[in-house]
């Protein structure tokens, strides 16, 4: 495991610093690792396994035991979602066939429209919140980088065919459902690889970014072979039958035939299996658990996630075959799960959560879409804008230095415009009895310290004018603060 | 409590403090808030570092046109030589042996100056073809065997000086700060000078600053969260001061409309507004060009357009300026000697850099150069790094930033000077 690299940005006690005209300047991290101290449980687990409470939501987990909830959130496919499904028929090009996503009069618009909606409005709204932190997450891992108006079209696809279908599956599942996805083998140029000289790009992630990790103890060799193994996994173009455009091929005059040497084995099987032979190796080499364990953690527990937990996330890999569902069974069961240090918000969770917690009212659906990329552009977090394959980092460090952005999110939000506002009435009942009059525990999940009470108080104060005006600005303060940065 | 206007501005008093004290240097020289353990003239370089991402393929850029196995190794990619004839674009010879790419052409009347240098097969002793590690090792300033989680850049600020009052000593452009510069206090991430400001209402802006400011600081003093909100806060009040006036750059000068042109332009704003910068640190993505890199044309052409045309408009607008500006040009690793099957190129290994400050002494080219040959290339494929890119950075550093701490700064690293600044 490449610790190195997972200490690089937070740091952490193994960081030293033996120089002593730069120890005086850097920055120490260490306190990161302590969990947030006075916060309710339920409102930690809401935190991390979703986007975000809700009035709704509160309400009912004031009656619903949290680990009922979390259950139930287990099996997504026995949660009514059929509000959403309405919803998303607003956007029908998330159901549209390959190759009338790639005609040339579907626009280049329109599919950031749909792919872009569809993925703020589950986030936003779906009922089955940890699958969608999943499709998240798996979004993530297997990322699409969705550049130009044929990998737009491809995402659309492979969101709808690849990740959602397989996020709460198994990952070798997973895993084959990616090596075949077309955006894929077009993002990672294996659509054009050939036995003369074959593309190294979608081997050497494979195993990097997808599998093994970047020392999981494969060679050049090992990438070299693979990524002739992979030969002639394409799809097809616009040629032939028309209605296939855009789905995979397996291109037989461009395979490599022979034996190819993979992490110790030999795969001569042929043709497209050679490919599926890489797969299943891969899948199941011992660095690949770990390494998705690792990042399963990460994400969801800490930025330096503790060794004990991967230990455990790495058994179950093990037992269950690599069950999605059964890793997140344990990593939510796991002590390690609710002691958890904070962990930054990155943009995504941020506003998304705001639109939740705000019960946001929405006026212009569209106008706010385009309000939101904007706002998530100038954050550097558009879904599926992420350059290079390894997916948007997941630590704190990366996000932290621009706050600018965050902040006027949420001036933006709170102001009432012809777009939208927030729902003022249901935050106010939610504040009702509170000190000050704000729903603190409800945005954060604990309550104020004397010094944060001291502190909004006096700047209720200098905002002055009606009590509505300075509740809205109160809860401006709040949300801009570095309490609701974490989750 | 009020709104601490006061305080944010007695901080950027004690900059413009500073500022008057060393008054008999020219204004726009960055300026050291606090260097008391060192013999220090304040007459240091801005650096402006520019980071090529995806391992940009350096045989296309610094093309070696007089060596016969470049061409016999990229039947396709390969930029016809300079006295190529009957095609459209050729290379442009800067010393004989290896030439610019056409797209790089605007550049070559100011290597031809001496304005401009390359380095060639330079790059990392690390033999990792794994972007994220490559990109980490370079950024961290390390060989690959461990070292510190901060930046090189940071740790070069940070060896100058214990404690800055200077909110914009590091700028990194774009969404997030650049790994190479992680790990001091004083940086921020900024896309747009003109946009860093609070938005809404401009007395609730106001006052919110000073609650921002205060909520953020019971995060306790050495909390890297409340760093970045102090410097956020601090950089707002010091760029309301110069956003005002729109910026005009030197006559003549019009800068292409790309975000790394625009990260240039306003880097040059920061400069001449005299804001304490010391570090500017930026990005230009998208050199993996595993497929379709073209050769004269094409994807990897287009981006040394974008590259080449920003670094033009901003040597013209600094000017005379450019005496204390170095500007360096880098990449994770090169591409492989031979092309693949995809028309384009795989990981390789040594790379190429560029250096532009109008104090250089250096040939056009500096390369410790072995040849293309089978036999001589790194694992039989790549070009061999026979240059640390370290040494590059170091000279770079003791020359131009008067920064003699560079074994600190990379961690014990002895480097050694190419003479490129004499």
């Amino acid at each position: 495991m490449n610790r190195r690299k997972f200490i690089r940005l937070w740091g952490s006690a193994s960081v030293a610093l033996p120089m002593e005209r730069v120890a005086g300047v850097l920055l120490a991290n260490r306190h990161l690792l302590q969990p947030i101290p006075m916060r309710d449980p339920m409102f930690h687990a809401v935190s991390r396994l979703s986007y975000g409470m809700t009035p709704a939501l509160y309400q009912q987990l004031q009656s619903t035991d949290i680990d009922a909830y979390l259950q139930e959130q287990l099996t997504p496919q026995a949660i009514d979602d059929s509000a959403l499904e309405r919803q998303l028929l607003a956007f029908p090009l998330l159901d549209a066939p390959p190759y009338q996503l790639l005609d040339s009069a579907t626009s280049r618009r329109d599919m950031v429209v749909n792919l872009f909606g569809g993925v703020v409005n589950r986030a936003w709204f779906s009922k089955r919140q940890l699958y969608e932190r999943m499709v998240q997450f798996w979004g993530d891992h297997f990322s699409i980088f969705a550049s130009d108006k044929r990998l737009l079209a491809l995402k659309i696809v492979d969101d709808r065919e690849t990740i959602r279908p397989y996020a709460f599956s198994t990952f070798i599942e997973l895993l084959r459902a990616t090596a075949h996805s077309p955006a894929m083998l077009v993002y990672l140029d294996n659509a054009t690889s050939s036995k003369e000289a074959p593309n190294e790009n979608y081997a050497r992630e494979l195993l990097e970014l997808h599998t093994l990790g970047i020392n999981g103890g494969y060679t050049e060799a090992d990438i070299k072979e693979i990524a002739k193994a992979f030969t002639g996994w394409s799809l097809h173009g616009q040629d032939g039958d028309a209605t296939l455009w855009g789905t995979f091929y397996f291109r037989e005059g461009r395979y490599a035939p022979g034996t190819k040497n993979v992490l110790g084995y030999q795969i001569n099987v042929g043709g497209e299996q050679d490919g599926e032979a890489v797969l299943d190796i891969v899948a199941t080499h011992p660095s690949t658990a770990r390494f998705i364990c690792h990042k399963l953690a990460r994400h969801f527990v800490a930025d330096v996630p503790p060794d004990s937990l991967i230990t455990k996330l790495t058994a179950n890999f093990w037992a269950n075959n690599g069950s999605i569902p059964q890793l997140m069974q344990t990593l939510i069961t796991a002590d390690e799960f609710w002691t958890a240090p904070p962990k930054f918000k990155r943009p995504f969770e941020f506003v998304i959560g705001m639109l939740r917690a705000l019960d946001y009212y929405v006026k212009q659906p569209i106008a706010l879409q385009n309000a939101l990329y904007q706002t998530l552009s100038e954050m550097g977090h558009v879904p599926f804008q992420w350059a290079t394959p390894d997916g948007y980092p997941d630590e704190g460090a990366y996000w932290i230095n621009n706050l600018l952005p965050r902040w006027n999110a949420t001036l933006k939000l709170l102001q009432a415009t012809d777009v939208g506002e927030p729902r003022w009435e249901t935050l106010y009942t939610l504040g009702e009895g509170q000190p000050l009059g704000l729903p603190v525990p409800y945005l954060l999940g604990r309550s104020l310290t004397t010094d944060e009470t001291t502190l909004i108080s006096d700047f209720m104060k200098s905002v002055g004018g009606s009590a509505d005006r300075q509740f809205q600005a109160a809860v401006a303060l709040l949300l801009a603060s570095p309490a609701y940065q974490y989750q | 409590m009020p709104f601490s206007r006061r305080k944010l501005l007695t901080r950027a008093g004690i900059v413009s403090g500073l500022m008057a004290a060393t008054a008999m240097l020219p204004r726009w020289f960055p300026r050291l808030a606090f260097a008391p353990d060192q013999q220090e003239d304040a007459t240091r370089d801005v650096l402006v570092v520019v980071f090529l991402r995806g391992g940009a393929d350096a045989l296309s850029m610094i093309v070696p046109h007089a060596d016969e196995h470049y061409y016999q190794m990229r039947p396709r990619l390969a930029i016809p030589r300079p006295d190529a004839p009957q095609v459209d674009a050729r290379v442009l010879d800067l010393d004989g042996y290896f030439g610019l790419h056409p797209a790089l052409a605007s550049l070559h009347p100011i290597f031809q100056q001496k304005r401009m240098t390359a380095i060639h097969a330079v790059g990392s002793p690390h033999e990792t073809r794994s972007h994220f590690e490559a990109m980490d090792y370079m950024e961290r300033g390390t060989d690959g065997t461990g070292g510190l989680s901060s930046g090189w850049v940071a740790r070069h600020l940070a060896t100058l000086s214990r404690d800055s009052d200077t909110p914009l000593r590091g700028v990194g452009w774009g969404v997030s700060v650049q790994q190479g510069l992680l790990g001091i206090p004083s940086v921020v991430a900024m896309k747009s000078i003109t946009d860093f400001h609070l938005q809404g209402n401009e007395k609730l802006a106001q006052t919110l600053m000073g609650s921002l400011s205060d909520i953020y600081k019971l995060e306790g003093e050495q909390h890297p969260l409340y760093h970045s909100a102090n410097s956020t806060l601090e950089a707002i009040q010091l760029i309301d001061r110069i956003r005002a006036t729109p910026y005009r750059p030197s006559a003549g000068v019009v800068y292409p409309s790309t975000d790394f042109a625009s990260a240039l332009q306003q880097t040059a704003m920061l400069i001449k507004a005299q804001v304490g910068l010391e570090a500017s640190y930026m990005d230009l993505g998208g050199w993996d060009t595993h497929a379709e890199q073209g050769a004269t044309e094409g994807r990897q052409a287009d981006l040394m357009r974008e590259l080449a045309g920003g670094l033009v408009a901003f040597h013209a607008d600094m000017g005379n300026l450019m005496e204390r500006v170095t500007v360096v040009v880098m990449s994770e690793f090169g591409r492989r000697v031979a092309e693949n099957e995809s028309l384009g190129t795989d990981h390789g290994h040594g790379g190429m850099m560029l250096v532009m400050n109008d104090k250089l002494v250096t040939p056009m080219v500096t390369a410790r150069w072995a040849g293309l040959a089978p036999e001589v290339l790194y694992r039989g494929e790549d070009l061999p790094t026979t240059t640390d890119y370290r040494d590059v950075l170091s000279e770079v550093l003791q020359k131009r930033l008067n920064n003699q701490f560079t074994e600190e700064v990379f961690m014990g690293y002895q480097a050694q000077p190419l003479g490129i600044f004499g």
